[in-house]
């Protein structure tokens, strides 16, 4: 049975350039006991994605709606107050990303840890103390520690109290976000090994939220690969990793380093995508290394391309000349140095054909023709990808393509 | 304890820097000599006074009689310590400085008519701070209530247009706007004396007294709270917006606290000590303006027995005053240094260290 | 706090004036700057020498307001009318047979405004050879009476004039006793302790005539004649007759007849060049030192530290105000004790913060690993990413310096020639033109001093926007 279920989640909020979608459409379910691993690039939107579930709105906030089901009931339909008092905490906690700044400086840890319990249950104080130091002592803490200040502990120390914070209340579902980046190796073992044995123990789920594929593996029953805002792999991790479906997946997999292999981590090409202005159908096709003419090439990405190769001096002979946005779809080049359009529309089209594998962009070529002294190109028109297959599942033209075949 | 001996490191420096700012007053005015002639004509006229004040002195003859002076009148120079090579005599003019005793005012004297610089200094003191700690604390407390406001609203209208007319606010000093409030509510629209503490002759009825000292200190507070609610709103609200985007506010929200008691245990409990060291300044400049908004007021503190202390050139008090100020101005910062630890433990760790 | 941002100074100037802030900021100090520009045109003369000489102000009436202020008063206030030697009419006769030359001057002016003058002086040139000539000096009323004002011998040669304010009627008593004889005479009129020669003159003739408060206002033309029996035909007199306004230029005169908007104008540029040079090598110094202090570390960061703590407490106004009294400085030896008692402080405070988060940034950590020595990565690395903050914080500290400049002035401590915005205000200040309602006198100063530290707020303002991240606009 799913503790968590989201559907089609969306958030986004407001800056001066423009809305940044930072989760877009998310859907995908936690079952009961198990641990879902999110995994992307920083800034594709995990962070906003367990703030989003946890309603922990910014001032600037665009757009908030979907399905947030805890245990079967919709969440989204109570107001603040009620969210407040039964979800946050007691349904769900939260294991903040850089424990050394999730703590309040001013205050005691003890105190910091027991406030759930006041807040919540309007415990006594003595009684709230003792259950904070119960905790504390439950993720391996000394006693000293509950009258000590933030600064006063180390960072796995920190991690730790964070943990016993996000357990005091019980919840059923903690979102562990990147519980140790910040850590060196050992004490990140050590704070895996304490979040497998406290899951055990009391029966929790976890939404573990990281950048690092290989410490996802560690810990996830499940996991999901997101990319600019959505999810756009997700499934059993016994599926995923050794048959990912996405290129994406793919690449992530082959950049993590392995231990005593001769192969070296092959990074992805290019920058992750601005959430603000992401690309068109396919968000992932301008750093796909096998993305086709469908994948989503718009007039103006490629005229960004052409503009690109040609101050890299790639342009392969050819002179692309000034080029023209016409709509989504066309641009035009006009020739530099007074060159005759026919011949010019000629050497185009080869260069195109010639580069294509290495500029998937020329790929979506459909028409070079001569128009007005000047050369029309125009695009393939693209289509947005969506989720196919059951349990492990993935968002991908090829996938359709392949489904086709089969089929 | 660490934090102890860190306050006992800072409350040495702070004693140092006093007596040094001192020492530089005294060498200052006393380049030209002005010191030394002010206490020798003070000497030579003490001598006269007592001299006249003998029957039998004035039946010597005149010759006599000058010699007798000059006897007396050096014996007093030696005795003071004029004749004293540079260092000890600044030294002890320091020391006298500190304990208000560097001679007598030369005109100007307290409302009984004493010209210990003691006196007169004490006598004003109070009305200084009656007016500028009651004006830091409704500013204070106005500004940071304000500051509050503007960064939970931070980018709307109200908090652009507040966040201006604070900047403006605070770089123009209280006794500019006084000038103004002067013109418009005391002699434009006659609602408020347009300056003084008191009516003459004062009310003898105690409570008509605090009602009449209420009265005029109305506008001259309003003005000073005016001029730096502005300081208080503005760096409340930045340092606020600082601490709302930490993680440990985000996680006070998430474990259900109320917005309001993220506010107030969270958000104002860490930005308190930065707002308490960045509005040092304002304090310490508050002092500093009292000469000038005092003046302006025409409020007897001591920042207009300064003023009148300059126009007649009276040295032995503004001397007196300098010493004054720095012990005020070391007295802050002390306070603020104490506060700071006492509201951030960090600090305590680090200071201590 | 989150590592600085990268931002060169023109990338940082650049974002700063898109900010409205820095608009309308950057725009006041062009308006400042243009003030600048306009003072040698609209005063080209020596202001500083000028400013205290009496003499060069006599023809501007006293203690006018600014000629807007009638959008306060219902009608319009009468300006002054001035009838320069030129515009008199003269005719001259000489009478060989009694050995006398008789001068006439004569012109007229009309007197529309809805006031009374504020004052009224006549000064007479003459050149003789023994003997004085015997002046006569007559008003004519559009109602047809002619007042004699003044009969006088004068006794100086030109080019020095000979003057009679007959509005002051302790110089000039013969005026009133002459004006009080009319007015009783002619019109029956009621006498009154102190009546004012430039109303009864200029009021409907009547019972009230010789009373200021109930006088009723004459308008029409009126002339002046001047008749001089002279003793020897080369004699010659002129005249300048002055009819004195309630209201003067843009900004009011004081009480020594000087243009306050002279000493407004001028007011900027002294008001620029002090707030902008104090802060310029006040916050520069402290900037090095906090570099320093933050960079080296150690024992050099300890001394500074000590020296900034040391500083921040001394009193400087107070023995800034100790100096100005025992040693009455020129406005730069003041910015020079300015500057002495600054060498370290708040923003060398500052400074070593932010240093001490760009030491920890990769760039300057590969910088020392590949070899550059200290001195190098200070100059190339360290001081061009401080500047912007610098930048801001000189901004932010020119309205401090300004005010600094006006406290002193403000006291009679300032720079004991030049008109400031301060000493303006001191001495309106001391003449209690607060207490007299000579608003102009106050406001207009101390709005220049405003306008002025206004702007370079904004535009502190406006650089600490886009150089704290946390303040931009999310």
């Amino acid at each position: 049975m799913a503790i968590l279920e989201l559907e089609h989640l969306n958030f986004h909020y407001r800056t001066l350039r423009g809305a940044v979608r930072a989760v877009d459409d998310i859907s995908f379910e936690v079952e009961k006991g198990h641990t879902l691993a999110i995994v992307g690039e920083s800034g594709c939107g995990k962070t906003s994605t367990a703030a989003a579930i946890l309603r922990l709105l910014p001032k600037n906030v665009a757009r908030y709606d979907g399905i947030v089901r805890l245990d079967g009931k919709n969440v989204m339909e109570l107001s603040d107050e009620e969210f407040r008092k039964t979800v946050r905490w007691q349904g769900i906690s939260m294991v903040f990303q850089g424990a050394m700044n999730a703590l309040n400086p001013t205050a005691r840890v003890g105190k910091q840890v027991a406030e759930p319990l006041q807040i919540h249950f309007d415990a006594e104080k003595e009684e709230a103390m003792a259950r904070a130091s119960e905790s504390l002592r439950s993720v391996g803490l000394p006693e000293y520690v509950e009258r000590s200040y933030p600064h006063e502990l180390s960072g796995g120390m920190k991690q730790r109290v964070v943990i016993a914070m996000a357990l005091i209340l019980r919840p059923g579902l903690v979102i562990l976000d990147e519980p140790t980046s910040a850590l060196d190796v050992m004490t990140q073992t050590n704070i895996i090994n304490l979040l497998k044995r406290l899951k055990k123990e009391e029966e929790l789920s976890y939404i573990f939220i990281t950048h690092d594929l290989a410490l996802a593996s560690e810990l996830a029953d499940e996991v999901g690969i997101m990319y600019a805002g959505q999810i756009r792999e997700i499934g059993p991790s016994e599926y995923v990793y050794p048959s990912p479906k996405h290129p994406y997946t793919k690449a992530l997999l082959k950049s993590v380093p392995i231990l005593r292999s001769s192969e070296s981590p092959i990074s992805i090409p290019g920058v992750p995508p601005d959430l603000i202005e992401s690309p068109f159908a396919c968000r992932f096709h301008p750093r796909c290394s096998v993305s086709f003419e469908e994948c989503g090439w718009s007039a103006q990405e490629f005229a960004d391309i052409l503009e690109r190769l040609r101050a890299s001096g790639e342009d392969g002979g050819v002179r692309w000349g000034e080029a023209e946005v016409e709509d989504d779809l066309t641009l035009v080049l006009k020739p530099e140095d007074g060159m005759d359009p026919v011949t010019y529309r000629k050497a185009l089209e080869e260069a195109f054909h010639e580069q294509e594998e290495s500029t998937r962009a020329f790929k979506a070529v459909t028409k070079v023709e001569v128009r007005d002294g000047g050369v029309a190109v125009t695009l393939h028109e693209a289509t947005t990808p969506y989720m196919i297959g059951e349990a492990h599942r993935a968002a991908c033209l090829l996938l359709r393509k392949g489904g086709e075949k089969d089929g | 304890m660490a934090f102890g001996r860190y306050l006992i490191k800072r409350g040495v420096l702070l004693l140092i820097t006093l007596v040094l700012a001192v020492y530089v007053s005294v060498i200052i005015a006393n380049f030209g000599g002005f010191i030394d002639e002010i206490l020798k004509g003070q000497i030579a006229f003490a001598v006269r006074t007592s001299l006249r004040a003998d029957p039998d002195y004035a039946a010597l003859p005149d010759d006599v009689q000058e010699e007798i002076f000059r006897v007396r009148f050096e014996g007093m120079v030696e005795a003071r310590g004029l004749n004293e090579p540079f260092l000890p005599k600044t030294i002890r003019y320091t020391i006298d400085a500190l304990q208000l005793k560097l001679g007598r005012a030369i005109v100007l004297t307290d409302a009984a008519g004493s010209d210990q610089i003691a006196d007169i200094i004490l006598e004003r003191l109070p009305r200084t701070l009656i007016l500028f700690f009651t004006a830091d604390i409704i500013a204070a407390a106005f500004g940071i209530w304000l500051g509050m406001k503007m960064a939970h609203r931070a980018m709307s209208p109200m908090d652009r247009g507040l966040t201006v007319l604070s900047i403006t606010t605070f770089v123009i000093p209280p006794w500019v706007f006084g000038i103004y409030f002067i013109l418009i509510f005391g002699y434009g629209l006659r609602i408020f004396p347009p300056g003084g503490f008191l009516t003459t002759p004062p009310p003898t009825d105690p409570w008509l007294y605090t009602a009449d000292f209420m009265y005029h200190l109305a506008l001259p507070l309003g003005t000073v709270v005016f001029a730096i609610f502005g300081s208080w709103a503005y760096t409340t609200r930045n340092l606020v917006l600082q601490v709302m985007d930490e993680d440990f506010v985000m996680a006070g929200r998430a474990k259900g606290l109320s917005e309001g008691a993220v506010q107030r245990k969270y958000v104002l409990r860490a930005a308190s000590p930065p707002i308490v060291t960045a509005l040092a300044l304002t304090l310490v400049g508050s002092w500093f303006g009292a000469i000038i908004t005092e003046t302006v007021f025409n409020w007897p503190g001591i920042g207009l027995l300064y003023f009148q202390a300059i126009q007649v050139f009276d040295a032995p008090i503004i001397i007196g005053l300098i010493a004054v100020y720095a012990v005020l101005l070391v007295a802050t910062v002390f306070v603020l240094d104490l506060t700071y630890g006492l509201l951030d433990p960090r600090v305590r760790a680090t200071r201590g260290a | 706090m989150a590592a600085p941002p990268a931002l060169g100074i023109v990338a940082t100037l650049k974002d700063a004036f898109r900010t409205v802030p820095g608009i309308v900021g950057g725009g006041m100090l062009v308006a400042l700057l243009a003030m600048v520009v306009i003072v040698p045109i609209y005063a080209p003369f020596d202001v500083v020498s000028t400013w205290g000489d009496v003499s060069a102000w006599v023809d501007n009436p006293r203690l006018a307001g600014p000629e807007w202020s009638d959008i306060f008063v219902p009608g319009t206030l009468p300006r002054t009318i001035t009838i320069q030697p030129e515009d008199f009419r003269k005719t001259k006769v000489v009478s060989e047979t009694f050995g006398i030359t008789t001068i006439v001057l004569r012109s007229t002016f009309d007197f529309s405004a809805d006031y009374f003058p504020g004052e009224l002086t006549f000064r007479l040139f003459t050149t003789f050879k023994d003997i004085t000539p015997l002046v006569s000096v007559q008003l004519e009323r559009p109602d047809g009476e002619t007042v004699e004002l003044l009969r006088t011998t004068p006794e100086n040669q030109a080019p020095t004039a000979n003057s009679y304010p007959f509005s002051q009627t302790i110089t000039v008593p013969e005026t009133l006793r002459n004006i009080r004889a009319w007015a009783t005479s002619n019109f029956n009129a009621t006498d009154v302790a102190f009546p004012k020669p430039e109303v009864t003159l200029f009021a409907e003739g009547g019972e009230d005539m010789l009373d200021p408060h109930r006088a009723r206002l004459m308008r029409g033309e009126y002339g002046i004649r001047v008749i001089a029996v002279a003793f020897d035909s080369e004699d010659n007199i002129d005249g300048r007759f002055l009819v004195f306004g309630r209201v003067f230029g843009l900004a009011g005169t004081d009480h020594l007849r000087r243009d306050l908007l002279t000493g407004i104008l001028w007011g900027a540029p002294v008001a620029l060049a002090f707030g902008t040079v104090a802060a310029l090598i006040v916050i520069l110094t402290q900037t090095v030192f906090g570099a320093i202090s933050g960079w080296y570390g150690g024992r050099t960061d300890e001394a500074v530290q000590r020296a900034s703590d040391f500083f921040l407490i001394i009193p400087i106004l107070p023995i800034l105000i100790l100096i100005s009294i025992f040693y009455r400085p020129s406005i730069w030896a003041i910015l020079f004790v300015v500057v002495a008692f600054s060498l370290v402080g708040g923003t060398s405070k500052v400074i070593r913060s932010i240093v001490l988060q760009v030491k920890q940034e990769q760039y300057v950590e590969s910088a020392t690993s590949y070899g550059a020595s200290k001195i190098r990565i200070l100059f190339k690395h360290i001081f061009p990413r401080v500047m912007p903050y610098t930048f801001a914080l000189i901004a932010l500290a020119v309205p401090a310096y300004i005010f600094l400049e006006a406290s002193l002035a403000f006291l009679g401590l300032g720079d004991p020639v030049l008109p400031t915005w301060g000493s303006l205000l001191g001495t309106a200040y001391n003449n209690n033109a607060m207490f007299n309602g000579f608003w102009w006198w106050i406001a207009l100063p101390s709005a220049g001093i405003i306008f002025a530290t206004v702007a370079f707020a904004l535009l502190g303002y406006s650089f600490d926007k886009v150089l704290n991240p946390r303040l931009r606009e999310q």
